[in-house]
């Protein structure tokens, strides 16, 4: 009977997350707010290029201006073209957006079930990928992304992000080295024509942590994508080192005062100055994880957890307001320029919240293996409803009152 | 411990670090002189006008002295500020100009060394305005700021070191390790409005933050414990610490003086006074129900109350939310007295939580421990019989007694003022409440957040202030009757549940007082004691914060009922606890932050010098607005050749040639303790009410020589406080001694 539940229990909680993050598609109307003015510019370039037998393989100078992409201008089109043309072949600029993002949905689950079934491949590890899918689909910051913020490039990343961790997890476990290698230079690339910046970042950190642990394929990984993004590193290049880009008027000031203050990190139910906050799920895995070490004695034993758990604490520390990015933006030049492109550091507080599901579903995962079963089973049980609970509320809370825009 | 190296390594940096400190604090303060003017132009408003820039300083607090002459006030703004410090780098708020005043006087937090600060100046055009020399003073309060937060840290950490190797020599057990943790959880939680480094603005903030202040200009002005805060109603001085006493707010005005801004002492202050609410209501349930997990249930529940959010955060009702604080160990006191067995030795000890808590509730907020005090009668009411026991008489007179000695240095000052002198308070009976009540729908409502109405402007609950307690103590209130009315607890005889019974009974009273249907006009209308007794509470919600102890201890006996059964609604319940507080009390302080208003304030002098809110404490008849700062106004034929303003004193030098009394107008309110003399011959000069209730110096005919105007506490004022601190002496040491007797008798057992 218990193994019939595990067996369901699986595909049940996919499907669940899955339909919670797609509660706002159900609206047939795309929602105003945010940067979806930029989305939709982009998307019907592509769609009038792709008539008139042109590919805007990056946005044209007048979108960017018109929309007032600062953050993300170096971003490439790539990751819009099946969004142009089903616009293209439609006409119905809503029906593309749907699509489309029913489509981001199911692959940042694809993404998430690929990755934390690999990171948790045992058997007996099963419950924790089960809840690190939900924990990642259900993160209040990547649904403010897709959906309030509707920055599509940044929804990418979401989505290619465990598609690059289950690569890299592949190649830390060893076996088909060369497929990982490959597949995970490809999908960095990928991540980097859906945000340039975010490529830089990712890169950076794969380079860091591959010296430090002297996994040296961490570098030919990186210089495999670099070269796959050439086209979106020199214009990356072309902007920050010879002001290629200057009649754009790109953001260009400081970046310190729109960082988090240390309580937005806790948020749960509302937030604004777009800084959304950990969620309830997350913050009760946290507050079981710290229950756990303090007071059973039970420390993480994976090297790897523990590592991403500090990873995750030195990206929150970086997203506040206190961060001195003011004193990077300082040394001029192209760190200047950089720096601005990130528009807030807000996303780091991003990556932390993403990064934190994997010790979190570790946590959940030793929660059930208390010899309590009340424990065992109450936790586990919290956690989901919080995860469910939450993200109803922020979907229903912004298709509330967010007015719509076209129908 | 001692010779473990994470210990010596953090002694060896604490040292240097201290070393650091100390050398920095003794080394002398600089201060920076520029010479210049410039004269705005009358009719022509500008802003931020740069009147001296390109000025070099390194790290530090500073205080801003730009010489100015202006005729008109609050028409020109002085500011400073620098595009090349990191962003947080300079904190200053600036001052208003003032045409009574010479110069400015503020200071600004500067943490990064600089070539290009800037002073700039913000004027309406109204009047004229002209710009003099500026100094810049060094002041030592960037080194005694960093040294309170070094040594705090250093405490915290030793703390935990310490706890680490004791547990490993003697471990702790799992249980009191898990009450810490989820203490700590909850004291985190709800501190959470208090970790976005600014301060959400509430009807009262302004008010307390001048409270704050008023303690510290206080303190620096050689008062203690302080009685008339100086600077507040434009350096006239209020007698706001009189009636409201001030005691927990020494410690944010200590931060104050350490160096700290206004907001990082006020979040200070009311992080400490969230933590200090999670542990007394911890330990008065706990102690209650005798078991550690409901006594945190009972916590969690009462620290993210409705309420106690409402009053603390959204209302920023700092008095009122620092008595919440106290009531459960009234309640906890109050319990012991009438439901333990007086025979029993731990009886004896059973007066101490009421005095505390009723000594934590007068030394906060009145208004609660009248609300408390009805309350205690109405316990009292019902257990009558018990009364006239003499142990349990003995242990509320004692109760009652304690808290009075601990207080004498309050009630006697706030008895004189209040008695003595003709202020406005006395003078509101004619403000009527029950418009101003709750619906039914208030208190059965769950998912609040801090709204924009409050019930008196007749929207009912739409978009209303949260004021209500949450549907899960309405829930556990309804079970408890359920539970009551079916016979559930006939076999218990013990005296608990029938003290439940009552509390209960006393929970559904008191939340009929804060609705609008009871009839508090009617009562106003019976006697004008009574009249003014109602007016006084200002708002029926205030009977709220104790409905939701009696309500919260309902729930914890429901919860000790069902688990003292070994039945799975405990565990019902508990989820239900959980639910409450993380979809009610948590969403309604994510809530507030998404809706209300913020401050960040780093020097007093920016909020101004006037809020005295409803103006209560001052002399009936004073035009509050009429207030601002002013030289003295002669009148007769006297001259004055001089005359300095210190803190609630002045010294002025005056004749009067003629042979008739004139008299000197002197910008100092007039209350009881001014005292004034002549230097020479030190004979007592008359004090009399003069324009708009300031002091009015009688000068005699012929006088010649120097006058002192000072405030001065009388001597009963003075052998109440020392009543008071001698109470505190005897009570710590007798607690010390009980406690060695404790131990002495474990040891020997």
């Amino acid at each position: 009977m218990v193994d019939k539940n595990k067996k369901y229990l699986y595909p049940v909680l996919c499907v669940l997350a899955l339909a919670v993050s797609l509660f706002p598609v159900a609206c047939n109307y795309i929602m105003t707010g945010g940067i979806i003015g930029e989305w939709i510019a982009r998307v019907e370039e592509l769609a009038a290029g792709l008539g008139a037998g042109k590919m805007y393989f990056f946005p044209s100078g007048d979108v960017i201006v018109n929309t007032a992409a600062n953050g993300n201008a170096m971003n490439s089109n790539l990751w819009f073209f099946f969004s142009a043309v089903l616009y293209k072949l439609t006409g119905n600029i809503v029906l593309a957006y749907r699509i489309s993002m029913i489509f981001l949905q199911a692959g940042t689950l694809l993404g998430a079930v690929l990755f934390f079934q690999r990171i948790f491949a045992k058997e007996e590890d099963k419950f924790a990928a089960c809840f690190g899918i939900l924990l990642y689909m259900t993160c209040p910051f990547r649904i403010y992304v897709c959906y309030e913020q509707a920055n599509m490039c940044r929804a990418i990343v979401w989505m290619l992000l465990p598609f690059y961790g289950w690569a890299v997890a592949g190649l830390l476990q060893g076996g088909k080295r060369t497929k990982n290698l490959l597949l995970a230079g490809l999908i960095l690339a990928a991540l980097g024509y859906a945000d340039a910046v975010m490529f830089v970042v990712v890169a950076g950190l794969t380079v860091v942590c591959g010296v430090l642990e002297k996994k040296w394929w961490s570098l030919l990984s990186t210089a495999l994508s670099t070269a796959l993004f050439a086209p979106g590193l020199l214009r990356l290049a072309q902007h920050l080192f010879l002001d290629y880009f200057a009649d754009w008027n790109l953001y260009a000031g400081v970046i310190m005062d729109r960082g988090y203050r240390f309580g937005e990190l806790f948020t749960v139910y509302a937030w604004k100055d777009g800084h959304p906050g950990m969620g309830l799920g997350l913050m009760i895995c946290m507050i079981a994880g710290l229950w756990l070490w303090f007071v059973r004695g039970k420390k993480e034993e994976c090297k790897i957890f523990k590592g991403i758990t500090v990873a995750a604490l030195i990206f929150m520390g970086m997203s506040l307001r206190y961060f001195p990015w003011d004193y990077l933006q300082r040394a001029g030049g192209f760190m200047q320029k950089f720096v601005a492109l990130m528009e807030t550091p807000g996303i780091f507080a991003e990556m932390a919240f993403g990064a934190f599901c994997i010790p979190a579903a570790s946590i959940v995962n030793r929660i059930r293996k208390e010899e309590n079963q009340l424990l065992a089973y109450a936790v586990p049980l919290i956690i989901l409803v919080a995860c469910i609970a939450i993200c109803i509320f922020q979907c229903n809370t912004l298709t509330y009152t967010k007015v719509p825009m076209i129908f | 411990m001692w010779k473990k190296k994470p210990f010596v390594a953090a002694t060896v940096v604490l040292g240097l670090l201290l070393l650091f400190l100390f050398i920095k604090l003794i080394m002398p303060c600089k201060e920076y002189h520029f010479e210049g003017g410039y004269a705005f132009e009358t009719g022509v408003a500008t802003s931020n006008t740069v009147i001296y820039d390109g000025i070099s300083l390194t790290p530090g607090v500073y205080r801003i002295e730009l010489a100015y002459e202006t005729d008109t006030d609050l028409g020109a703004y002085c500011n400073v500020q620098d595009g090349t410090v990191y962003t947080g780098g300079l904190l200053c708020n600036g001052e208003h100009m003032y045409s009574a005043l010479e110069k400015t006087e503020y200071e600004m937090w500067l943490y990064e060394s600089t070539e290009n600060l800037q002073v700039v100046l913000t004027f309406a055009g109204n009047g004229n305005l002209t710009t003099g020399n500026l100094k810049i003073v060094e002041t030592n309060q960037l080194w005694t700021m960093l040294l309170t937060m070094v040594l705090f840290g250093a405490a915290v950490f030793y703390s935990v070191l310490a706890f680490y190797y004791y547990d490993k020599e003697h471990p702790v057990s799992k249980e009191k390790k898990q009450v810490f943790f989820f203490l700590a959880v909850i004291s985190f939680i709800a501190s959470l409005p208090y970790l976005y480094g600014c301060s959400y603005t509430g009807a009262d903030l302004t008010y307390h933050l001048q409270r704050i202040e008023g303690v510290k200009d206080g303190l620096l002005s050689g008062q203690f414990p302080v009685r008339l805060e100086p600077k507040w109603v434009y350096n006239h001085g209020y007698a706001d610490a009189i009636f409201y006493c001030n005691a927990l707010l020494y410690f944010p005005a200590v931060l104050r003086i350490l160096g700290f801004t206004v907001t990082a002492s006020y979040n200070v202050y009311c992080i400490f006074l969230t933590i200090a609410t999670v542990w007394i209501s911890y330990y008065s349930f706990s102690r209650i129900f005798k078991n550690d997990t409901i006594g945190v249930i009972c916590s969690a529940l009462y620290t993210l109350s409705v309420f106690r959010i409402y009053k603390l955060v959204i209302t920023t009702a700092v008095g009122e939310g620092s008595a919440v604080t106290f009531i459960p160990l009234v309640i906890y006191g109050l319990y012991r007295v009438f439901s333990e067995e007086p025979k029993e030795p731990k009886y004896k000890t059973a007066w101490v939580p009421i005095m505390l808590g009723y000594a934590g509730l007068i030394q906060t907020h009145v208004l609660t421990c009248e609300i408390t005090a009805l309350v205690t009668v109405i316990i009292c009411l019902i257990y009558i019989r018990k009364i006239f026991c003499k142990d349990t008489f003995w242990e509320l007179a004692k109760g009652a007694m304690g808290a009075l000695l601990l207080s004498i240095w309050f009630l006697i000052p706030f008895l004189d003022y209040y008695v003595t002198q003709d202020v406005h308070i006395k003078h509101v009976s004619a403000r009527t409440i029950q418009s101003s009540g709750l619906t039914l729908a208030h208190l059965l409502f769950h998912f609040w957040n801090n709204g924009a109405h409050t019930p008196a402007d007749g929207s009912g609950v739409y978009h209303s202030h949260p004021v209500g307690i949450g549907l899960v103590l309405i829930i556990g209130l309804g079970l408890f009757l359920i539970l009551w009315f079916s016979g559930a607890f006939q076999k218990m005889d013990d005296g608990f549940a029938s003290f439940t019974k009552r509390i209960s009974l006393i929970g559904i009273i008191l939340l009929v007082m804060s609705l609008n249907v009871f009839p508090w006009d009617k009562i106003q209308d019976l006697h004008p004691v009574a009249a003014s007794l109602v007016s006084s509470l200002q708002f029926p919600n205030r009977f709220l914060g104790w409905g939701s102890v009696c309500l919260i201890l309902v729930f914890g006996f429901c919860l000790w009922y069902f688990c003292s059964k070994g039945s799975k609604a405990y565990w019902i319940m508990v989820a239900v606890a959980l639910l409450g507080v993380t979809s009610s009390g948590m969403y309604l302080l994510d809530y507030v932050k998404m809706g209300q208003g913020y401050y960040e304030l780093y020097n007093e002098e920016s909020m101004g010098f006037g809020y005295i809110s409803g103006g209560e404490y001052v002399i009936e008849g004073t035009d509050a607005d009429k207030l601002s700062f002013a030289k003295p106004e002669v009148y007769g034929d006297v001259e004055l050749l001089s005359y300095e303003k210190g803190c609630l004193q002045a010294t002025l030098t005056c004749v009067n040639p003629s042979g008739e009394q004139g008299y000197v107008d002197v910008p100092l309110l007039l209350y009881k303790g001014y005292e004034a003399f002549c230097q020479e011959t030190e004979e007592e000069i008359e004090l009399t009410y003069g324009k708009n209730n300031v002091i009015r110096a009688l000068i005699p005919a012929g006088f010649e020589g120097s006058l002192k105007i000072g405030f001065v506490s009388p001597i009963y004022w003075r052998i109440a406080e020392i009543i008071s601190a001698l109470t505190i002496a005897m009570l710590l040491v007798t607690g010390w001694k009980y406690r060695r007797k404790k131990d002495v008798k474990k040891e020997m057992q």
